[in-house]
């Protein structure tokens, strides 16, 4: 009788066991699912020295005669660099070319 | 006793057996999934796009005169040809669409736009970013920039790039 009962406990801690790791590794596989949707390379996660498109728009900055228009385009320009529009750091791209360009 | 001992170390056995394989099925199903998933670089690809479309468009600030010339837009220019891009994929079907739209200062509205490649992706791209589950559908960016024409005046430019590719890049 004893040896029975302790023939149940025993097996009941492997049953139990087994159901932990199942648990463990089904938990593993879903987080493993979740993690490869999470592959996604975005443009901006890499810090960059160069932004073209940006600079097509500073040197047309400095192209502009008309003083008004271009106070306008530097003011759109500046807020679109506070929104995070553009890639590379505006303000000391902004500062080379107008030591180049004036 | 000893027959019985050597039974339960058998059951043992082969429940250890069953275990190991469990764990090593999980663990290749883990790194599949993982591993066989691709990387999306598609909203790499659609600012590589754009670069290419901006530079062909313009150059230190002025408009191309094969674009823009004596305040007229030229119908006949190409993204395709002028600005020396391919969509040709190993896909049968058309994976990419771009839109140039050229507009006044203080306008809305646009006065000149061309474009190259499966139009009906740009309606994708509100689907896309409205509903999470079709997120993936298209990857579409779009940026503007400033330029100047031959008589001095300004326009902005706003070019959209629209890839599709979901197959390469979505599981």
């Amino acid at each position: 009788m004893l040896n029975k009962k302790a023939q149940i406990g025993e097996t009941m801690t492997w049953v139990v066991a087994t159901l932990i790791i199942i648990v463990l590794l089904s938990i593993s596989i879903y987080a493993a699912t979740l993690l490869a949707k999470t592959k996604i390379i975005h443009y901006g996660d890499e810090s960059r020295t160069q932004d073209i498109v940006m600079e097509k728009s500073l040197f047309a900055y400095f192209q502009i005669k008309d003083l008004g228009v271009r106070e306008k385009i530097g003011n759109d320009l500046s807020s679109g660099a506070e929104q995070g529009e553009f890639y590379a750091d505006f303000d000391s791209k902004l500062k080379k070319l107008k030591a180049y360009l004036g | 006793m000893k027959i019985n001992n050597r039974g339960t170390e058998k059951i043992l056995s082969v429940y250890w057996f069953a275990i190991l394989i469990i764990i090593a099925g999980a663990i290749v199903a883990m790194v599949s999934l993982f591993y066989g998933s691709p990387y999306d670089v598609r909203e790499i690809e659609a600012n590589i796009m754009i670069n290419q479309v901006s530079d062909c468009l313009a150059e230190d600030g002025k408009l191309n005169q094969e674009m823009v010339f004596n305040n007229s837009f030229n119908e006949e220019f190409s993204i395709l040809s002028n600005c020396e891009i391919t969509f040709e994929t190993e896909l049968a079907e058309e994976q990419y669409y771009a839109e140039i739209n050229f507009y006044e200062l203080d306008s809305e509205e646009s006065i000149f736009m061309t474009s190259a490649g499966f139009p009906n992706f740009k309606a994708d791209c509100e689907i896309a970013k409205g509903e999470k589950e079709y997120e993936r559908l298209v990857k579409c960016v779009d940026r503007d920039f400033y330029s100047v024409d031959d008589l001095n005046k300004v326009y902005k430019i706003n070019v959209l790039s629209v890839i599709r590719k979901t197959e390469k890049n979505v599981k």
